[in-house]
């Protein structure tokens, strides 16, 4: 990091910033530091052990190798589960992010009324499932509200949850109810874009649509990704949705009926933690994880190209 | 010189996993502690407190069980006992097993679990101690003895049991001409035969019985009225081609759904039935008049019925024989029992608390009174049954089931839920016609091989 | 001119009140519902014939719902003052400081946020049983003061939205790194904090499985339990009312606290006038 020209004052001053810098990112980093080696680590090596072995709670381990692994390679469950679940993020994702995106655009300023508006719109995701399941089968069962929507204009409504090509779509509008909390992000989001930028872009004759992709999206994109990301993640690992609305669950049985085609990655892995399968409920994580992973890095490796960030470093 | 913050990060994790996976909980295997060969005298004990896990969470089921406990600290004064309430029993006692912080005594129904329990080394069989203090187990109803025993041993005294039975709604068949519900497999299939009404545009209005709605949560009970089995007394063998009862079973209830097509129609009804817990029920409303439900569902035509249906009762479904019998067959599905973890720290004081509080009978015939579980001590049993018959006589045929000579309990093996899970879907594919009779024999084969393979691995050679 | 403004107007408002009415249905369904009279509860009707407000009192006196919210505040509160304290720092970090590994270290951040709670929670339980902290709140509330990856995450990436300029001024007129943070990083980013304590504040409020798992005491306990108990009892009465009453109890507080959050962070900040 020396210039070889630079005198000798230059670089030892140079060597006590670099020094100082150091402490300083240490020292923030340290909450984050002691909490990974107390108490991430040894859980996260603990279950990569136990993906190579079988494990039962309460007894030793024993060491299996890969056979986990291979076992989940040769299972046709997984590779359906696998496929409902990416339906699922594909369709589910872009919907849950435009809409909640589009509303926080809407009620971003701070205009009579939309508090309440904001408010509204945030209440399905704080309600507890007991609450919404029962009025999402209220509303949707035969007989019900929408079906009767349906007959006004002639046509008979679908058996949602109960018809195979129904059921996914169903559950990514469930889905898409809850999604106060990526609107509530995005509000927080949109409220930091300074004004003068608006204001400039009003200058140069921009209208509405062409400030929102020039100005709104390129500012939000950080905030952006983490939505996608952690929107990622939560349809990946979790289960709950699928798991109240599937009819082979809700009797007990992970079947994912109708058809199996609410059969989820997560459900699999439940099945192995109920009969206290660790090894292979431990590699069935892994593996996810591994998805997860490359997704992530190609997400972060693309999101160069569309993700703006404001300050120094890159994003 | 330069002291790179990620190498030095690094360097400090290597260690710190090194020491933490050496120091890691119970990787050596804890040797089970031996029962002592003599009971020590109520005198000679120290004041003990016992930390008790039990399932029961709510206010009142907590009030009413705490006469039990009162009268085994009554009975025992050097003993106390902590009642903690686990919701989620399951998660805390594999979590606590593993750590080793295991409580002194457990209750809850790990019916289905008695495979993974022995398999874990996470409670300890009890024979010894029954042996040695004359437990009798004839103080317990036969089926409330198989539910705890697996691989040869006790491994819990039993708190309640529960058993289904089929409900029929008399309005409904007198509609139909029927007199009485069916007793046997071809009466059953005749009146749901007969029951079904449709309008004239094919509308589904009433069926007679299906096995469940669709969601295949009969399939495991109905394979055990054929006589069907899933794994052998010591849990290593999966035995679901041991005789051809799981094919019976499936094509039986295939048959129903066949008289109900097209798919279509019968999906619509199922949609539009009402809501389970409310005056639109199912079974309240006469929609579908015959019902298999456990014995809960006694109490839901007097709470939500409001007088209808007038006429209903509750008859045994039909055993491996064809007949319906409550002394000849019955199933305890599931059950409550009390355990002592292996690692408790006294188990011989768990054991005196244990045992009293399983033979409390009028104790416990007063909290299930309350709670409505059916007691699995035999003279709770009769206390209860004066109580609850005379409220609700319909209860009568459930108390029969659980007291049946010749109850049957499903059997266990560490890998039941993957089991039950692949069974009830190969019950539903055959329903649906994704698999042809003929080749039902080789499915099934297929099926235990597979699932013989993933035992084999679990268990491997233990 | 003036038609046409009107039009929009009334056009925005309906799109707005249509689209909310919709969220806001769970909401609106369960209120109903908890003040229905037991009779009716048990059929489906949606609107009730009077309004019981007495199923509040009743489910008050049922449960000690007074200290079970008592006992949840504690805990969140304590677990919202630590992410505050301990995330700010670390995104700061990740954002604003170049430093060697940053990005390897940051993966491993995110890393952390991609394994399934469930494959973990037992190896944590013996951490925490090895520290002596069972039966006690400090395993619902010490790991918050410790920086949780998706609070990093999504801090780091508000910080990233930030003006740099304001920032590198700061740092040219030789301040350190830790009073920029504090002094201009901070109030410029307090939508992103508040939302990070809303965040924090929301998950302790609901969870279950941790004082489930790590609370003994009876008088120790949260409302998420509380609420699973009283429902459980309930359900075998069929007293759907009082669980929506619970339910309702549950709720409002969050809604509460969303509702002065965001009009906080989005019209406190205008009023300070520190954007733009």
């Amino acid at each position: 990091m020396t210039d070889a020209g630079d005198p000798p004052e230059r670089t030892a001053a140079r060597r006590v910033a670099a020094r100082k810098r150091r402490l300083t990112v240490l020292l923030l980093l340290s909450p984050w530091l002691i909490g990974f080696f107390v108490f991430t680590l040894y859980p996260i090596v603990n279950s990569m052990y136990w993906s190579f072995t079988v494990k039962r709670y309460g007894v030793p381990a024993r060491w299996v190798g890969l056979k986990n692994y291979e076992q989940l390679l040769g299972n046709d469950d997984l590779g359906k589960a696998l496929k409902n679940t990416v339906y699922l993020a594909v369709f589910g994702l872009p919907i849950r992010i435009g809409i909640s995106l589009l509303a926080a655009s809407m009620l971003a300023r701070p205009r009579r009324g939309n508090g309440a508006y904001r408010l509204l719109f945030y209440v399905p995701s704080v309600v507890p499932a007991v609450a919404s399941g029962a009025l999402f089968f209220f509303l949707l069962k035969g007989g019900g509200p929408v079906a009767s929507l349906f007959h006004l204009f002639g046509a008979e409504s679908p058996v949602w949850f109960a018809d195979p090509a129904w059921a996914k779509p169903a559950l990514i509008m469930v889905g898409t109810w809850a999604l106060g909390d990526a609107m509530l992000i995005f509000l927080a989001g949109l409220v930091d874009i300074p004004r003068s930028l608006y204001e400039a872009a009003d200058l140069d004759g921009a209208g509405r649509w062409s400030k929102f992709r020039h100005v709104t999206l390129p500012m939000i994109s950080p905030v952006t990704f983490f939505v996608l990301l952690t929107g990622l993640i939560g349809v990946l690992q979790s289960f709950d949705q699928a798991y109240v609305f599937s009819q082979g669950v809700r009797k007990g049985r992970l079947t994912g009926e109708p058809d199996g085609s609410l059969l989820t990655y997560a459900m699999l892995q439940l099945r192995q933690f109920q009969d206290g399968r660790i090894g292979l409920a431990s590699a069935m994580a892994w593996v996810l994880f591994l998805l997860t992973f490359a997704i992530t890095m190609v997400l972060l490796a693309s999101r160069r190209r569309w993700v703006h960030a404001a300050s120094e470093g890159s994003g | 010189m330069t002291s790179h913050p990620v190498r030095s990060i690094a360097a400090i994790a290597v260690v710190a996993t090194l020491v933490a996976t050496s120091c890691g909980g119970s990787e050596k295997a804890d040797p089970v502690p031996q029962v002592s060969k003599t009971t020590v005298a109520a005198e000679n004990r120290p004041p003990t407190t016992l930390t008790f896990w039990s399932s029961f969470g709510d206010t009142d089921t907590v009030a009413a069980f705490k006469p039990i406990i009162d009268r085994c600290q009554a009975d025992n004064p050097w003993l106390t006992i902590d009642y903690v309430a686990k919701d989620d029993l399951q998660a805390a006692v594999s979590a606590a097993t593993e750590s080793g912080d295991v409580p002194d005594l457990i209750q809850g129904d790990f019916s289905s679990g008695l495979a993974a329990l022995q398999a874990g080394k996470i409670v300890l069989p009890l024979d010894e101690f029954a042996d040695r203090d004359g437990l009798d187990w004839s103080d317990f109803t036969p089926g409330a003895e198989k539910l705890v025993e697996f691989d040869g041993k006790h491994w819990g005294l039993p708190l309640s049991v529960d058993t289904a039975a089929l409900f029929y709604n008399q309005d409904a068949l007198d509609e139909v001409g029927i007199n009485s519900p069916p007793t046997t497999f071809e009466e059953l299939t005749t009146a749901a035969n007969k029951l079904i009404k449709r309008k004239p545009d094919g509308t589904i209005e009433r069926i007679g019985w299906v096995p469940d709605v669709g969601d295949g949560s009969f399939v495991m009970a109905s394979g055990l009225l054929f006589g069907g089995s899933t794994f052998s007394d010591d849990g290593k063998k999966v035995t679901l081609t041991k005789n051809d009862a799981w094919k019976r079973s499936f094509i039986w209830q295939k048959a129903f759904y066949d008289a109900l097509q097209p798919q279509d129609r019968l999906t619509r009804f199922f949609d539009s039935l009402g809501s389970y817990d409310s005056s639109e029920n199912f079974f309240i409303t006469g929609q579908v008049p015959l019902y298999l439900e456990a014995s809960y569902f006694v109490t839901w035509p007097k709470r939500f019925g409001a007088g209808k249906p007038e006429r209903w009762g509750v008859t045994p479904m039909p055993g491996p024989d064809g007949v319906a019998d409550a002394a000849k067959f019955s199933i305890i599905a599931s059950g409550n029992f009390f355990m002592i973890p292996t690692k408790a720290t006294d188990p011989e004081a768990s054991w005196v608390a244990a045992k009293c509080m399983a033979t409390a009978s009028r104790e416990i015939a007063d909290f299930q009174i309350v709670n409505g579980n059916i007691p699995a001590n035999v003279d709770a049993l009769d206390a209860f049954e004066q109580a609850e018959v005379a409220v609700t006589p319909a209860f009568k045929t459930f108390i029969d089931l659980a007291r049946s000579p010749n109850a049957v309990v499903p059997s266990n093996g560490v890998i039941v839920n993957a089991l039950t899970d692949e069974v009830t879907q190969l019950a539903l594919d055959f329903r649906k016609g994704k698999i042809e009779e003929s080749k039902l024999d080789q499915a099934l084969a297929d099926l235990e091989s597979r699932l013989q393979d993933d035992l084999d691995t679990e268990l491997g050679g233990q | 001119m003036r038609a046409r403004r009107t039009l929009l107007l009334i056009g925005r408002h309906s799109v707005l009140i249509g689209l909310s009415a919709m969220f806001a249905a769970p909401f609106i369904f369960m209120l109903l519902q908890s003040v229905m009279p037991l009779d009716q509860a048990k059929t489906t009707a949606l609107w009730p014939d009077h309004f019981e407000w007495s199923n509040y009192s009743t489910v008050f006196d049922r449960i000690p719902l007074g200290t079970y919210i008592l006992n949840t505040l504690k805990v969140c509160a304590l677990t919202l003052i630590g992410t505050v304290l301990s995330c700010v720092p670390v995104a700061y970090a990740f954002s604003h400081l170049r430093w060697k590994g940053r990005n390897v270290v940051f993966v491993v951040v995110l890393s952390t946020m991609m394994l399934p709670f469930q494959v973990l929670f037992v190896s944590q339980y013996q951490i925490f049983s090895t520290l002596g902290w069972l039966n006690s709140i400090l395993p619902l509330t010490v790991p918050a003061f410790f920086a949780d990856a998706f609070a990093i995450f999504l801090l780091r990436q508000f910080f990233l939205t930030l003006p740099s300029e304001t920032i590198d001024a700061a740092r040219v007129d030789g301040a350190s790194e830790l009073s920029v943070l504090a002094r201009v990083v901070v109030p410029m980013a307090r939508p992103g904090i508040m939302a990070i304590a809303i965040f924090q504040f929301l998950f302790s409020w609901g969870d279950f499985f941790g004082p489930n798992i790590y609370l003994q005491d009876e008088r120790s306990l949260t409302l998420a339990v509380g609420l699973v108990r009283f429902n459980s009892d309930v359900a075998r009465v069929g007293e759907s009312n009082l669980t929506m009453a619970a339910s309702v109890v549950f709720v409002l507080p969050l809604l509460v606290v969303f509702f002065f959050a965001q009009k906080v962070f989005i019209e406190g900040v205008t009023l300070t006038g520190s954007k733009g």
